[in-house]
């Protein structure tokens, strides 16, 4: 019974962890001041480098480097657009998942001839051989590098000088200016930074499933960015929101389709998150500059 | 000084034709207008270039092929209006939606669950022949759309929720609705299609009028789709809840100030794009297959998105966008054996980040 | 000794407004100046291109006699100049404390902080969010955080103008103390006492150019206010007696967010105003009309119905609002005036005939509007952001008072408005109160009330402070209940002492 409950806590964790890193990654932006509708693509873009480079290197240590740099060069386009090119933060962030989707997909072709996915690879080695399913999620070096992202993430952004400047390019970019530091600078360093969480989340994704399927990010990026909102903005509270996905996604897999239809229970994360989302509205409160570029000139505000 | 916040695809030159009646709306800045749009696609189209030489094909051979298959011939011509059909009706459809400055993602789940409801309404028995039938399956279609549509603008208006986040996430329900519908008696068994609609229900192939499209799928949906175009427009311009979208979009603490109702203004332009997608299946299912298919909406939805964004959300403006993207999206297939088809989505997606680019960079100076 | 700051033809023009023309004066160490001038004259946007936020056109700005790199707040803070704003460079959602050693290095900033609020006498709570301080907190934290980064050069923007006056007499005893450290301090205001108490020297700015900068023993408040408006000033909007007819509107018992059991009746040919310093509840009480927001208690009348404006739109469409920004509020400013002209009303007759539009009312009635209220340019196919504060004032006022209202809701109706409109705008308001209607006027203005209102209520956190009929107004007692120095109202509601927040 225990082995049972811990199997399916650890599937839930597992389950839970893109989304976690993912919705991490957009508060960064956020909390900046830049929406970032742009974690889809950064998802999917992140879970094709680290595959690419794994494939191509056999190693998946450099995997997880090239993942997340995949992510951020995504997220440092959706900066430079968005921040010094001052576009349409949701425009830019939709063109840019279909850019990564056209993408990948072509990249399917070009590197592993195929068009629904790519070879198969070993993941990162898991530390140990324990039997129950719980121990061996805690002997994955990437939950451990997880779960150290999250709470490095909180500190980062509540107990730094860099985290304060960024949460004042969200919340009073004139003050931030007034001081003499630059607040397109701490912007562009959220983006980047939801970039490289991003990116990580896809590296995930495509370590636990050995390789990457065409459109495998499958709306995780936008759970994600629900599970920010729910989460206020605030990394812990962004990682417990989407422990509350992660669980929805695991009763999915879990309920047997005979009692409610399988393609039913396929949209049970989307209408949870509508729901909460729906229901939580009033008492989140966004960055309050946020998707406005910065104007110094722009009189009083 | 003034507010100078760049509003995307508003053209600050719609004001002045407010006083030059419709002749003056249509002529109103659409040079300016215009420039974004081509240096976008002149950029897209370099990159591009760039893009297949690095594949190791000639750039001029790729748009020699491109252009070849597409508006080369008149098949290629019945191809390419074939796909920008829907791409008219869901590019009306976030256009629709922006007058009010809502974002409509959605219209991928709109299409596709208006196009069920084509099919359904089109082959249950004693329907009524042409064009009546055809009238019902489209009326029916656009109800569907329109009720999943007010879904988001409901949410909006009630709880304060983002339309862009409930729309996406509503697409992903409506896939997931799709397929539990179809297994659940609509499709034919073992197959993941309807069974075929009423003789009624059906529209006419353009290449039974014009042999020359040589069995090329379109068809006179075509026509459904620029009628709502002129339709749309006229409906902007003439009717006061037209204006009122548009005064709430432009000027939203205005509008609310001066007593216009925002919550029934957000559900209206919701629900207006939403039908309007709903109808985004017309072309395929009352005019080409006759029946319904699993994916048959090939990302139209979400082309419609790039659609109305270079046609700067005016309504007339979205049959050449519609035709431009319908173009890329069959080329894809065109040069399918040079290049992996992708790259034509991926250069889609590089014009839209070119667009949005320019258009601020141009908007920008005219104020 | 070089001035510590000195203009040299500066010029800043935005679009087609022409902020500051070829502005040249300067100012020196040890030195308090003052700047004055109307709203509108050019203070603010020179303040900003000296604190590095605007971008001269042309011209040069001196500092220590060394030509500075404009348009850099970061270079300007280098070269020891620090503005505290009028709307305040405040992050709202971050501490005190956070928000004055943002940017720089924050070691050891507790114990210096400490120190310079001893020395100079600024109390104020640091570890609270200062969106939850009172605005003369805010600017102790905002001073604060210049003399932590120990700028030579203050600019303080409208420093007195949310500050009670025990804390105006502290606010200069600090500057005087700072000018006797050598600093120089820019101290732009309105309030012409106040600068005749404190300044040095004065500038003053009229309509974007410099017309005098002389000692303060050279000038008398008198010919201050000559050189401000340009020539005498002009006469105030005549006022007659009137008897007020039947109550048109009224509120019994409203209460909202800070608003608090607020009673108010505005009677046929009567002006009502409300007055108080921004924040304590005229934002509620002008919600609670509009319908933005249901009210949590009491009830509106509106002649003899009582009337629910957050479900129905009838009362909203029926009366006339003037908006507090004309900007955001008033005007859809990419529109022309043709649409702004009939902005709610469009759909209902006779602008909307049979569902169809109908342009050439529409038009008529812009042209109209603009015709008698002297819009310039006459030019109804521009979009409203083509037009300037004072003539967009002038057109959303024509638009609102050609409905010819029972009831004319006015929310600042003059603020950021050149004299010549601000007279206009008067006379109109009081020839509406001639012509029977009730006008409620909300304004932070004292000087505007005691023109226009026929009855003066006072708010200080959410409740009348101060209530008087226009003959009884005692000016001393108004200004001390609006800063919430007692002062019992004349209806015997006492001065909330309860946290209103």
């Amino acid at each position: 019974m225990i082995e049972l409950a811990l199997g399916m806590i650890a599937q839930v964790l597992r389950i839970s962890v893109p989304y976690a890193l993912a919705a991490i990654g957009g508060a960064f932006s956020e909390r900046g001041g830049v929406i970032n509708i742009a974690l889809e693509g950064i998802l999917l873009t992140g879970a094709f480098g680290a595959a690419a480079v794994t494939i191509a290197t056999g190693n998946p240590w450099l995997g997880v480097i090239g993942g997340m740099l995949a992510g951020a060069l995504l997220a440092g386009v959706h900066g430079l657009v968005t921040i010094w090119g001052r576009a349409d933060q949701i425009l830019s962030g939709l063109a840019l998942n279909l850019l990564a989707l056209g993408a990948t997909r072509g990249g399917l072709k070009i590197l592993y001839d195929s068009a629904s996915n790519s070879d198969r690879f070993e993941g990162v080695p898991a530390l140990g051989r324990p039997d129950s399913a719980f121990l061996s999620l805690l002997g994955q070096p990437l939950f451990l590098l997880a779960v150290a992202v999250t709470f490095g993430a909180h500190a980062l952004l509540f107990r730094t000088r860099f985290g304060l400047a960024l949460r004042a390019a969200g919340d009073g970019p004139r003050a931030l200016d007034g001081t003499g530091l630059s607040v397109n600078l701490h912007r562009f360093g959220g983006v980047l930074l939801s970039g490289f969480f991003g990116g990580l989340a896809g590296t995930w994704l495509v370590m636990e499933q050995h390789s990457f399927t065409d459109g495998m990010s499958n709306g995780r990026g936008y759970i994600a960015l629900a599970a920010m909102i729910v989460g206020k903005w605030r990394p812990l509270g962004a990682a417990l929101a989407c422990l509350l996905f992660g669980a929805a996604e695991t009763l999915q897999i879990r309920v047997d389709s005979d009692v409610v239809p399988t393609q039913l229970l396929q949209a049970l994360p989307y209408i949870v998150t509508l729901i909460v989302l729906a229901g939580w509205i009033g008492r989140a409160h966004p960055p309050l500059h946020l998707g406005e570029p910065y104007e110094r000139e722009k009189g009083r505000s | 000084m003034t507010a100078r916040r760049g509003t995307i695809g508003s053209g600050g030159d719609v004001a002045a034709g407010g006083t030059r009646g419709l002749g003056g709306l249509l002529r109103a800045g659409w040079v300016v207008g215009l420039a974004p749009a081509v240096l976008a696609i002149g950029g897209g189209l370099l990159l591009g270039g760039v893009l297949v030489s690095l594949l190791g094909v000639s750039p001029f051979e790729f748009y020699g092929v491109l252009a070849k298959g597409t508006v080369g011939s008149a098949f290629g011509w019945g191809q390419v209006l074939f796909r920008a059909t829907p791409l008219v009706f869901t590019g009306l459809s976030v256009a629709f939606a922006f007058q009010a400055r809502l974002f409509n993602i959605g219209a991928e789940g709109q299409m596709l669950l208006g196009g069920l409801v084509l099919a359904w309404v089109g082959a249950s028995t004693g329907l009524p022949g042409a064009p009546l039938g055809v009238a019902l399956a489209l009326l029916a279609a656009a109800a569907m759309g329109g009720l999943w549509g007010a879904i988001p603008g409901l949410l909006k208006a009630k709880t304060g929720s983002h339309e862009v986040i409930v729309t996406i996430l509503l697409n992903f329900v409506a896939f997931a609705l799709v397929n539990y519908l179809l297994t659940r008696g609509l499709a034919l068994p073992e197959t993941v299609r309807t069974a075929e609609i009423q003789e009624g229900a059906r529209l006419a192939r353009l290449t039974e009028w014009f042999p020359l499209f040589r069995g090329a799928p379109v068809n006179a949906a075509l026509f459904l789709a620029c009628g709502a175009a002129v339709a749309l427009q006229l409906w902007l311009r003439l009717s006061p809840h037209g204006l009122s979208l548009q005064l709430l979009g432009e000027g939203p603490g205005a509008a609310r100030y001066a007593g216009l109702s925002v919550g029934r203004l957000t559900v209206l332009a919701m629900t207006g794009a939403g039908a309007l997608a709903g109808l985004g299946g017309a072309s395929f299912v009352l005019g080409y297959k006759y029946y319904f298919e699993e994916g048959f909406t090939g990302g139209a939805g979400f082309l419609g998105i790039a659609v109305a964004l270079l046609a700067r959300n005016r309504a007339l403006w979205v049959v050449p966008s519609a035709l431009f993207f319908g173009a890329l999206s069959y080329g894809g297939f065109v040069v399918n054996r040079l290049v992996p088809r992708e790259l034509l989505d991926v250069l889609q997606a590089v014009i839209l980040l070119l667009f949005i680019l320019f258009d601020q960079r141009l908007g920008r100076k005219r104020t | 000794m070089n001035p510590a700051v000195e203009f040299v033809e500066v010029t800043k023009r935005f679009g087609a407004v022409t902020a500051n023309e070829q502005v040249g004066f300067a100012a020196h160490p040890g030195e308090i100046h003052a700047l004055v001038g109307e709203n509108g004259a050019g203070k603010s946007t020179l303040m900003g291109i000296l604190a590095g936020f605007v971008q001269p056109d042309s011209g040069i700005v001196r500092i220590d006699g060394v030509p500075a790199p404009v348009g850099s707040p970061r270079a300007m803070l280098g070269r020891g100049v620090g503005i505290c704003a009028q709307h305040f460079h405040q992050v709202p959602t971050l501490t005190g404390y956070e928000n004055i050693v943002l940017g720089t290095m924050a070691v050891g900033g507790r114990k210096q902080l400490g120190a310079l609020m001893k020395r100079y006498g600024l109390d104020v709570p640091l570890d609270v969010p200062v969106e939850r301080l009172s605005l003369g907190e805010q600017e102790r934290i905002e001073i604060l955080k210049l003399l932590y980064r120990d700028v030579r050069i203050l600019i303080l923007d409208e420093p007195t103008a949310v500050l009670a006056a025990s804390e105006v007499r502290a606010l200069f005893q600090i500057l005087r103390r700072l000018a006797e450290e050598g600093r120089a301090v820019l101290f732009v205001s309105h309030k012409l006492p106040e600068v005749m108490e404190i300044a040095d020297r004065i500038t003053v700015l009229r309509a974007g150019r410099v017309v005098a900068s002389r000692k303060k023993t050279e000038l008398t408040e008198d010919e201050l206010v000559r050189l401000i408006v340009g020539g005498a000033p002009p006469p105030p909007a005549r006022w007659s007696a009137r008897v007020p007819g039947r109550p048109v509107l009224e509120t019994r018992g409203l209460s909202l967010g800070r608003l608090s059991r607020f009673d108010v009746q505005v009677r046929e040919g009567q002006i009502v105003g409300v007055g108080g310093v921004e924040g304590n509840g005229q934002q509620e009480l002008t919600h609670a009309l509009l319908g933005y927001r249901a009210p949590e208690a009491g009830t509106i009348h509106y002649l003899d119905e009582t009337i629910r404006p957050w479900k129905s739109r009838r009362f909203r469409q029926s009366i006339g609002v003037i908006p507090e920004d004309r900007q955001r509020e008033g005007l859809v400013l990419g529109r022309s005036l043709v649409e702004n002209g009939v902005l709610g009303r469009h759909d209902r007759a006779p602008f909307t005939q049979s569902g169809f539009l109908r342009w050439g009312r529409m038009r008529e009635h812009a042209e109209s509007i603009v015709d008698v209220y002297q819009v310039r340019p006459e030019s109804i196919g521009l979009p409203a952001v083509a037009f300037s504060g004072g003539n967009q004032q002038r057109f959303i006022a024509g638009r609102e008072l050609t409905k010819k209202p029972p009831f004319l809701l006015a929310i600042h109706p003059t603020r950021g408005v050149d004299l010549k409109a601000t007279q206009f705008l008067h006379g109109r308001l009081l020839e509406e109160r001639t012509n029977g209607a009730a006008v409620l006027l909300v304004s932070a203005d004292l000087q505007e009330l005691q023109t226009l209102a026929d009855r003066v209520l006072i708010l200080y956190r959410g409740q009348v402070a101060y209530a008087a009929n226009r003959e009884e107004i005692d000016p001393d007692r108004m200004q001390r209940a609006l800063l919430g120095l007692g002062g019992v109202s004349r209806s015997g509601a006492a001065p909330s002492s309860g946290g209103a927040r």
